[in-house]
């Protein structure tokens, strides 16, 4: 009897969220198989997502052309080190924001608040004359640097607030017993608060990968350190006169799928990363 | 929980292994010149493979690979930095021969492609300017001299060099009487017309109409004909240079304005007097008679449906004969040709208007300016061909500045063959620069052209045209008026004396 | 006694890593936020073209901008884009993160699958929107014409009302896997046992929903809002690739129309894109700050 009353409800449900999932998927799909078109038959269109003929020359020219490998390189060490360095720095921080009261906290914090709404293009132009002043430019740490702090002040707040949902009775039990109050941080804090690590490393490292503006613009004189993101769009401009755009479609389609790849593999992982920590409480 | 632990430990070993490879890279960065060095000789190689299907070249090839392996010891070393975005292009490929011509000078062309202005300015803030920068017609060179950049190249104008070239060529890039760059390139607009369509749309492709008129008439005819297949006209209404090619040339040739609405005559930007032709295009617009999505494509896109038989007709560069014949899929096969700009009925046609493409400077950090002259020489001489010789098949028409080697390459048989030729200018007599073209010394303080246009084609009648263009002519000459009090601008140029758009 | 001097030097030695510990990130946000702001605050009284000496001219980038009509309208269209797509996508993924977090087979599929766009980069999708809706030759079109349910191509990116539609949905593709993650997230925070004495007491689902599951968000649904604000308020890459802010600036947004001006522009326009840059600070600050004071409020309440 319950049953029967569940079902209509269910179709739905189940409709809904399959329209969502082709919606969700359907880009990927077209620009995957758009690839694999003629750059005669994708410009022309029409409504077919399968090409007529296959026609792989767009990857060997994006592959030729473009510094692929280089790229990927690049986009995986300045990703991995953005993910590194915020969780270093900012996993601290958070802590000692969580966890003491200071004169200048609210400041800070209302800060890092602030901050998170400033467009990241106001500060583009300066950052970069920052940059040349420290001698970075040209430099792949120029990138990871800056694309750590200007994801920090959001993942600050993240992890911060969830360090202070974390019960304090074991920490105040660790200071009765003499711990430092870093040790308490690397020993105690920590471990509980791997859901959330696991988190901001994730966001840090999606965000390093899909940067686009700050290291289009601090790769300008030196396209070697260029991530892929900013290699794919330049694309865009290939060979005078005309821009390939199957080129770029297939130059997107490399960029995007081994991320895409990578994560339905590991999405258990990612995802779990996510929701797993908030289940603990 | 163990997943997650395990899942982290994953990620930091990945990590790990990560920092190790680029520590290595790393490395490899600092070993840094040499590398780029050997990935640009190992891209002239190729370019060079290309071109080794020609006898004649075959011998600089061989001396380039012998000189290119040796290359360290006393040689010149100069960057070049260009606009182009792949390595496959003109001046990479002229500044390629120059280094087999020699083995003196060995020049390292670095391109950028649409981030060009910004990476300049870039290099400007931190002083790393390279030997020879390449210089558009967008940027004033005043900047580049007050903030010290530029290099006067006046003491190695020879007459014998003076002689040959057209004489605008010392005029665009000149500043109080000095020269500080030449432009390497001309161009002119010229309309590309589908011959299969004009049939299909019973008209004759032997006779495109001379007036706009008339080719309002015929673009409507194909749309008719095309019932949705194809369409008459094409506009790319999201490309910036959309409205000096089609709008600017009009006026240009029928005597209204010159470039940006600047009127030789007041010494003043008058926007109004471009009115007609806006709204001549708005019309088009507004019957459907342009292609769907106008106002969302850019150039390339419009020409890569040009080719596919889209699109009856639209105005482009005269070198787009040389990219159909030798560069586009396809554009080989399709039956198009080229037609001169129309004019309106009754309107006396004046000169074309011929484009000064960018100059090159010369840093004054550099420390062979001398060299840099030398390799900025060999371009400014050779590079018109060069497209000619990127496929030994097919030769290219091309506009140098220098009209002896105008008559020479455009005679050639090849050059005779190629589709679309006749509508195509063999020499600069019938094409005329302007010595200034204020509107890229300017510091608007509102929107720009390039902006207000489009709406203005968009949504033609429902807005008050004359309005817009009063307020455009008013921010324009606002800017102008500081430019001149700035000095970036002389008056003596704005309105020159007895100026007149038909005998330029 | 002896105690009270041990825990005095506990606290001091406390107090030095305490600032240790925060020292790496306040030194980053100096150098990279702070002082590139006071730097656009400085530039934005100057006329600089970006490489010669920046020249003092006072308030004249500020009258500039407040008769700059362009800009106003970009401002607008942020505000416009920014509720638009909180309005769509905060229900939308809430909505979905309550389906998924239910007993329904695949919901690891449809999760994962709903959650994927975020793992891409908006710069690169924003090309692939840009041939899916282009006019010509775009697939949408080819569908809807192939169905018969067009005669004529629908010009997308062209008009300005379509256009905004298709940055939201290019938008919402992106962020609303992500923000239902979030929520899932704080759903499954939510203990059980307060569902299910609700389903004792015979509660709906709507009603579950109502009394347990939003009151429950509290704070988790306060950032996941933030966060939302956030992303109008950046939106940059999308309405670059797909419309470039045309025709005439009418889809242009804050972060674009600045961007355009420190980087696309012919003159000196650097000191002007800084006073601009100033501008959208104080405007995004403010509602920030607006925004945050609400509903702490509302949360406090509660």
């Amino acid at each position: 009897m319950k049953k029967k009353r569940i079902k209509p409800g269910r179709v739905l449900c189940y409709a809904f969220l399959t329209a969502m999932t082709i919606f969700s998927a359907f880009p990927l799909i077209y620009a995957f198989f758009g690839s694999f078109k003629s750059s005669v038959e994708f410009l022309n269109g029409g409504a077919n997502i399968l090409p007529a003929q296959w026609d792989f020359s767009s990857y060997a020219k994006a592959w030729k052309e473009a510094n692929f490998a280089r790229y990927t390189l690049n986009s995986l060490f300045i990703s991995g080190m953005t993910v590194v360095l915020t969780l270093i720095v900012g996993s601290m921080a958070s802590y000692v924001l969580a966890r003491t009261s200071f004169r200048a906290k609210p400041a800070i914090i209302g800060l890092l608040g602030l901050v998170m709404f400033i467009p990241n293009v106001v500060l583009i132009f300066p950052i970069f004359k920052m940059c040349q002043s420290l001698n970075l430019m040209g430099n792949i740490w120029s990138i990871i640097i800056t694309q750590t702090a200007s994801g920090l002040p959001f993942l600050v707040i993240l992890m911060q607030s969830y360090m202070v949902s974390i019960s304090r009775e074991i920490d105040e039990a660790a200071e009765m017993d003499g711990c430092s109050f870093f040790r308490l941080f690397y020993n105690i804090m920590l471990p509980l608060s791997k859901p959330i690590l696991a988190t901001v490393a994730l966001f840090a490292f999606k965000n390093a990968w899909n940067s686009y503006l700050l290291p289009l613009a601090l790769s300008l004189s030196k396209p070697e350190i260029r991530p892929l993101t900013v290699g794919v769009i330049a694309l865009k401009d290939m060979g005078e006169g005309i821009s390939a755009w199957n080129i770029m479609i297939a130059g997107s389609v490399l960029a995007v799928f081994p991320m895409v790849i990578v994560y339905l593999f590991m999405n258990r992982f990612f995802i779990e990363g996510i929701t797993s920590g908030s289940v603990k409480g | 929980m163990t997943h997650l632990k395990k899942g982290i430990a994953a990620a930091l070993s990945l990590t790990m292994v990560l920092g190790l490879t680029a520590c290595q890279s790393a490395q490899g960065n600092a070993a840094g010149t040499e590398g780029a060095l050997k990935e640009t000789q190992g891209q002239a190689a190729e370019t060079e493979n290309k071109d080794s299907a020609r006898a004649v070249k075959a011998e600089n090839v061989m001396e380039k690979h012998a000189s290119g392996d040796d290359a360290s010891g006393e040689k010149v070393e100069l960057t070049f930095w260009a606009r182009a975005s792949s390595a496959d292009n003109n001046q990479t490929i002229t500044m390629d021969e120059f280094n087999a011509s020699q083995d003196r000078i060995h020049v390292t062309v670095e391109c950028y492609g649409d981030n060009y202005e910004e990476v300049l300015k870039l290099a400007c803030n931190s002083g790393e300017v390279p030997d020879i920068f390449e210089i558009s017609g967008l940027s004033d060179v005043k900047s580049y001299i007050d903030a010290g950049l530029a290099y006067p190249m006046d003491e190695y104008l020879t007459e014998e060099l003076k002689a040959e070239f057209n004489p605008s060529a010392f005029t665009k890039y000149a500043y109080d009487g000095q020269v500080y760059a030449i432009p390497h390139m001309t161009r002119y607009i010229r309309v590309y017309y589908n011959r299969d369509l004009f049939e299909k749309a019973g008209l004759d492709p032997d006779n495109f109409p001379t007036t706009l008129e008339g080719m309002y008439d015929a673009a409507k005819a194909i749309t008719e004909a095309g019932n949705g297949e194809f369409y008459g006209f094409g506009l790319p209404i999201k490309s910036g240079s959309t409205w000096e090619r089609n709008i600017d040339d009009i006026a240009i040739l029928s005597g209204l304005t010159g470039p940006y609405g600047f009127d030789y005559t007041t010494g003043k930007f008058d926007f109004s007097k471009q009115k007609p032709i806006i709204e001549y295009f708005a019309k088009m617009y507004e019957d459907g008679i342009m292609m769907p999505g106008s106002e969302s494509i850019d150039i390339e896109v419009l020409r890569a449906n040009f080719i596919a038989n889209k699109v009856g007709m639209y105005f482009d560069g005269n070198w787009m004969v040389n990219g159909y014949n030798n560069e586009i899929e396809g554009g080989d096969v399709t039956n198009w040709d080229t037609a001169l700009v129309p004019v309106f009925e009754g309107t006396e046609r004046a000169k074309d208007y011929l484009m000064l493409e960018s100059g090159h400077c010369i840093s004054s950090s550099s420390e062979h300016p001398a060299e840099a002259f030398e390799a900025i020489s060999y371009l400014l001489h050779n590079v018109y061909s060069a497209p000619a010789r990127k496929d030994a098949s097919k030769v290219a028409p091309s506009l140098s500045l220098i009209d002896k080697d105008n008559a020479e390459i455009n005679a050639s048989p090849e050059v005779q063959k190629l589709k679309g030729i006749k509508g195509l200018s063999m020499d600069t007599e019938n094409l005329s620069s302007f010595t200034v073209t204020p509107h890229s010394a300017l510091t608007l303080e509102g929107d720009s052209r390039d902006t207000v246009y489009p709406l203005l084609i968009i949504q033609g009648s429902s807005m008050d045209m004359d309005a817009e263009l009063d307020k455009l002519s008013e921010t324009y000459n606002s800017a102008l008026e500081n430019a001149v009090s700035e000095g970036l601008l002389e008056e003596k140029d704005l309105k020159p004396e007895g100026f007149d758009y038909y005998t330029r | 006694m002896n105690k009270a001097v041990k825990s005095r030097k506990n606290s001091r030695i406390k107090g030095i890593q305490m600032f240790l510990m925060l020292l790496p990130m306040l030194v980053l946000f100096f150098l990279f936020c702070a002082y590139p702001l006071f730097d656009s605050i400085y530039l934005s009284f100057t006329k600089y073209n970006g490489f010669t000496e920046p020249v003092f001219n006072g308030l004249a980038n500020y009258k500039r901008l407040f008769s700059d009509s362009s800009w106003w309208r970009a401002v607008l269209n942020t505000f416009e884009l920014t509720v638009m797509a909180y309005v769509i996508q905060i229900p939308l993924s809430l909505l979905l993160a309550i389906l998924v977090n239910s007993k329904i087979k695949g919901q690891n599929f449809f999760r994962t699958i709903i959650f994927l766009p975020n793992v891409t980069s908006t710069a690169i999708i924003g090309i692939i929107f840009f041939f899916m809706f282009s006019s010509y030759n775009g697939i949408v079109n080819g569908m809807l014409q192939g169905a018969g349910l067009i005669n004529r191509p629908v010009e997308w990116l062209g008009n300005v009302t379509s256009a905004k539609l298709i940055i939201i949905l290019l938008n919402t593709w992106s962020q609303v896997g992500y923000l239902m993650i979030l929520f899932l997230a704080a759903i499954q925070k939510i203990p059980t046992e307060l569902y299910e004495s609700a389903t004792l007491d015979g509660a709906s689902k709507w009603q579950q929903f109502k009394c347990v599951t939003l009151p429950m968000l509290g704070q988790m649904f306060q950032v996941i809002s933030m966060m939302c604000i956030l992303n109008g308020f950046q939106l940059f890459d999308s309405v670059k690739v797909l419309t470039g802010g045309g025709p005439g600036n009418q889809t242009s947004v804050m972060a674009l129309y600045i961007y355009n001006y420190f980087f696309n522009s012919t003159g000196a326009q650097q000191g002007y894109a800084s006073a601009v840059s100033v501008c959208a600070t104080f405007i995004t600050a403010a509602v920030g700050a607006l925004y945050f004071l609400v509903t702490s409020k509302k949360f406090k309440e509660n």
